[in-house]
């Protein structure tokens, strides 16, 4: 060991022990609002999970001596169908359709749109041609591209998958090519380069982990987006089909129960709304978190 | 000089980034960023290239290293020139050739630690196995006067120099001859900068290395280099031994750069030279000679004629029509 070294070996910071995962936790779990929104989602996901320990009627089974039951009736405390479903079983239930759905979606979205925008951000040549078409996907109103998608492959859960990841594609491309764009300048990309490792190396060992962050957040937001969208379009009939739990679907069929019984609509509305707002405040506290002026390394 | 192998050869050696402009993107122009440089470095010396900021030293640092393509000219290293080497024969010599970069807080990953770091340049180039790789690795951090445990250490728990010895030893690990050194002392504190030279001289004697080493600091060249080189404005300006460069300069702008070096001896008074006026756009390049502009002794053929790369004494070289 040098003499010369030890003055500067002073400076050498003890190891955090925790890492970055639980400090972004801790500062989101800071702002109240998206401490409910966890909260919420927490739940949703564990009710989604065990949906059938956690429910004594599977979520199509019929009782039609028991229709239209009202909140709070005795075996059913959220009240049944008009065929007699538990109503508390197809929200459960409901909720794995809804965040399968808009996970896988999200998912395929973010690996197209990472894919493209690191192409985009690091080859100039290629950067034309795919924003070109990015933009192209823009231009489009979300929900009409997914109702194109839709009348052309037909109506399932899966085609709804596939058209709204087509959507997400875009947003997300946009993002990964800005964040490439300013890391592909920094020094230690030329260190790599110099040192003579491969583009594919370079792009996801090393500027890939450096642009998660706005990834996270926009994985996130996107999620409620999503969620509210494959609603909107079983609801119109496009996305899953009956007798299928879908909270879309369950709306557009008690909407014609609407005097009768109130809630066969009310309820699955309120799912879809808690579970979008749940993700956006989320969001908006990750985005918070993960803010790029905030150093996350001190 | 002439005795020792020659390891670098560059060639008349020019950099010219197009600005595009118009609706189809096509070059409008060009920024000369090194605009005819030749230089011959020898196995185990430290050449010095000296410069105000924008005269196109990095840039040349880094078409040796071949982080940039030519425009014209060749670069030779060991007696091959890389411009027609085939993609794989130039993996290899980029790992003869390798660079300590400037900002020691931007060169490293900082989502990667510095074991990992290092270790990657043995994925690449090597076929060794974890333990292997591993051991290679704590052994390098000895060798820079870092220890073993900062191994497992993120980049963001160094000090400047401390990150600036783990830039080191990743331009060490592949065993290379021949390091660019861009300005790899520049951001760091006076005594540790002087601690960093003193490690470099250390690697230099211990691995029989030659540096490039490319500074704006006069006194750091001073004390690092054997020969020095002087740039202005993408050409250069005035090539030779240390000793000479800094005693007897010879070319304009050489001695008005050495007499901006503030002295230590307050009795001692020099005459300070000023350069009147800008330094001239490298997109609207002068005619000439480059310096003409603001040189205090220049003449009418100043501006006509581009002066030529003259060897006015033994190994000092020198472009001006006054000298």
């Amino acid at each position: 060991m040098p003499a010369t070294a030890e003055i500067d070996n002073k400076n050498v910071k003890k190891q955090p022990s925790n890492n970055r995962f639980m400090k972004t936790v801790k500062s989101v779990i800071k702002n109240k609002l998206s401490a409910i929104g966890l909260v919420i989602l927490v739940f949703i996901v564990l009710a989604a999970i065990f949906a059938p320990v956690i429910t004594s009627y599977g979520p199509n089974e019929q009782d039609l001596g028991n229709t239209h039951l009202g909140i709070g009736s005795e075996g059913h405390f959220l009240g049944t169908d008009n065929y007699g479903r538990d109503m508390w079983s197809r929200i459960v239930h409901g909720a794995s359709i809804s965040l399968l759905v808009g996970i896988s979606s999200v998912g395929i979205g973010l690996i197209g749109g990472i894919v493209l925008g690191l192409l985009a951000g690091y080859y100039r040549k290629l950067d034309g041609i795919i924003m070109r078409i990015v933009d192209l996907l823009f231009a489009f109103p979300g929900i009409l591209l997914a109702m194109l998608v839709i009348a052309m492959l037909g109506t399932s859960l899966i085609n709804v998958v596939i058209a709204i990841s087509i959507w997400s594609i875009p947003g997300c491309a946009r993002i990964v090519r800005g964040s490439v764009l300013s890391i592909k300048e920094q020094e230690y990309i030329m260190a790599m380069k110099s040192i003579g490792a491969s583009d594919v190396r370079i792009l996801f060992k090393h500027i890939l982990p450096n642009c998660t962050a706005p990834l996270i957040v926009y994985g996130t937001m996107r999620m409620a987006t999503t969620i509210l969208s494959t609603s909107a379009l079983s609801y119109l009939g496009l996305g899953a089909q009956p007798p299928t739990p879908e909270w879309g679907a369950m709306i557009a069929a008690g909407q014609n129960f609407m005097w009768q019984a109130p809630h066969l609509a009310i309820i699955p509305g309120i799912a879809i709304m808690l579970t979008v707002f749940a993700f956006n405040v989320v969001g908006d506290g990750l985005r918070d978190a993960l803010d790029p002026n905030m150093d996350l390394n001190t | 000089m002439e005795n020792q192998t020659q390891l670098l050869e560059v060639k008349n050696v020019k950099k010219h980034f197009p600005i595009k402009g118009g609706l189809l993107q096509r070059p409008k122009s060009f920024v000369k960023a090194v605009n005819g440089v030749d230089l011959t470095v020898y196995e185990g010396e430290t050449v010095g290239i000296v410069g105000e900021s924008g005269c196109g030293k990095s840039t040349l640092g880094r078409l040796v290293i071949g982080l940039e393509k030519l425009t014209e000219g060749t670069i030779s290293f060991g007696g091959e020139s890389i411009g027609d080497l085939p993609d794989r024969k130039l993996k290899k010599y980029k790992s003869n050739l390798q660079m300590i970069f400037q900002d020691p807080f931007a060169s490293l990953n900082p989502r990667q630690k510095i074991g990992d770091a290092l270790e990657e340049v043995f994925v690449i180039h090597s076929n060794m196995n974890k333990a292997e790789r591993k051991a290679k690795v704590q052994s390098l951090l000895q060798e820079v006067g870092l220890k073993e445990e900062h191994y497992d250490r993120f980049p963001h728990e160094f000090s400047g120099g401390q990150r600036q010895r783990v830039g080191i030893a990743r331009a060490l690990a592949l065993n290379p001859s021949l390091i660019v050194c861009d300005e790899a002392v520049s951001a760091l504190d006076v005594s540790v900068q002087a601690q960093i030279m003193k490690l470099l001289k250390k690697l230099q004697t211990k691995y029989n290395l030659t540096y490039l080493f490319i500074s704006h600091d006069l006194g750091v060249v001073r004390y690092m280099s054997d020969r020095v080189l002087v740039m202005y404005l993408g050409a250069q300006a005035e090539m030779g031994d240390s000793h000479k460069i800094y005693n007897n300069p010879l070319h304009p702008y050489t001695k008005a750069l050495l007499s901006a070096i503030p002295r230590t001896n307050p009795k001692h008074k020099s005459e300070r030279i000023k350069l009147k006026g800008d330094l001239p756009s490298a997109s609207d390049y002068p005619k000439g000679c480059p310096f003409h502009t603001r040189c205090p002794i220049a003449q009418a053929h100043c501006a006509e004629v581009v002066p030529e790369w003259r060897e006015v004494e033994e190994n000092h070289f020198v472009a001006c029509h006054e000298v």
